[in-house]
């Protein structure tokens, strides 16, 4: 197959000498398979050897690559050259809503950071405590289904990027830790949804959402953050009529 | 750890503009849809001063009322509300089946949803029986 060329304008930013960000123009040939983060590394390759970006698995399971192209946030190794007119420029901006540490690297330790703070693992019932290791939970196809969806989460960011309430709130949770969230609150195998309910239904939590839903527009993993945040909300609205007549349990 | 190695971190947060939500088309119509329920509200104060004028004085609220809303300026109000608020119920219903998540049945072994399309038919009907409804006891009250 006769190779094209596409054109790039990359955002470079090096804290050692930049004060903020500027483009680049590059020109990279590409056939019909060619993804975006192949493009970068030809850029890297053979064009400029110190442009800087994340990328690991290269099949959309580690959720590093994820940057914006043309305005939209992409995992680069999901996106493909064929998708996009070759007369016009590819724009390639580093992950929105996140500081950028240096090119198409952004710090979203403040993302992990929630992440860490919903509990994103099962926490065991009291008489599951001394369980062990070789008994199983069971678990009914149903029971299953109701999580597995929101379970596909790589934890890119993306929908972080794509949320207008995160750009103009950092202290929102934000669409993926929420919806890891319910996730586990859900989860017939857990017992820590008490101490999960709490950080749903502060005001950072799932309240904080307008239900704009482009973060599930976006999901690369199919999610649908939006849901989870909206069932969320019914499940803190129901849990809030709850201690209004059995107050004192927490 | 050797703390002696200069660090040339400067992270970069891009401003936020406050016309953010022109960027992407998917934004506009957000905004579109939040902005038409203001509209609602303006029904909603239609309504209360037709009732409060009613109740201070029925012939001379009816009156009052019959030519306010006869004035070109409150039609072309309505109309514009009209058009906004069907906008308003149209984007609420396409988004409700994400707030109702529902097997099709409590079988343990069913993992089928109940479709997020025959959610926004049903709630469309509900809305022309609504109608109807409203229509038929406005006509029998006539």
């Amino acid at each position: 197959m006769a190779e094209k060329i596409m054109k790039f304008s990359v955002a470079r930013y090096r804290p050692e000498t930049d004060s903020e960000p500027h483009f680049q123009d590059f020109e990279v040939p590409y056939i019909h398979e060619t993804s975006l983060l192949e493009a970068l590394n030809y850029i890297k390759d053979n064009l400029e050897p110190e442009l800087s970006f994340r990328w690991s698995c290269r099949m959309a399971v580690c959720g590093s690559c994820a940057m914006m192209v043309n305005g939209v946030p992409k995992l680069a190794c999901k996106t493909f050259l064929r998708d996009y007119d070759p007369n016009k420029v590819m724009k390639i901006e580093p992950l929105a809503n996140f500081p950028i540490e240096r090119d198409l690297v952004v710090d979203i330790s403040d993302f992990i950071e929630k992440l860490e703070r919903i509990k994103p693992y099962i926490i065991p019932a009291e008489k599951d405590k001394n369980k062990p290791l070789t008994e199983g939970y069971l678990q009914t196809p149903q029971q299953m289904e109701m999580y597995r969806q929101f379970a596909q989460c790589i934890n890119c960011g993306i929908c972080y990027a794509a949320c207008p309430q995160y750009k103009l709130n950092k202290d929102f949770i934000g669409p993926a830790a929420l919806t890891l969230l319910y996730r586990y609150n859900i989860d017939s195998r857990d017992a820590g949804a008490r101490e999960r309910m709490k950080i749903m239904s502060q005001d950072e939590g799932v309240w904080s959402c307008t239900f704009v839903g482009y973060c599930s527009q976006v999901c690369p993993k199919h999610v649908d953050p939006a849901q989870a945040i909206q069932l969320g909300k019914k499940a803190s609205a129901i849990d809030y009529v709850i201690k209004m007549f059995k107050p004192g349990e927490e | 750890m050797d703390n002696n190695v200069k660090s040339y971190r400067k992270p970069y947060v891009r401003p936020v503009k406050a016309n953010w939500w022109t960027d992407r088309s998917f934004y506009i119509k957000y905004m579109l849809r939040e902005g038409t329920s203001v509209f609602g509200l303006i029904v909603a104060l239609e309504f209360l001063l037709f009732i409060v004028a009613i109740l201070l004085n029925p012939i001379q609220g009816a009156y009052f009322i019959t030519n306010f809303f006869a004035n070109p300026i409150v039609i072309l109000v309505n109309v514009i509300a009209l058009i906004s608020v069907m906008y308003h119920t149209y984007t609420w219903f396409n988004l409700m089946p994400l707030v109702v998540r529902m097997f099709k049945s409590k079988e343990p072994t069913d993992t089928k949803l109940i479709p997020a399309k025959l959610m926004v038919i049903a709630l469309w009907f509900a809305w022309v029986i609504a109608c109807v409804v409203i229509g038929l006891v406005l006509a029998f009250i006539r």
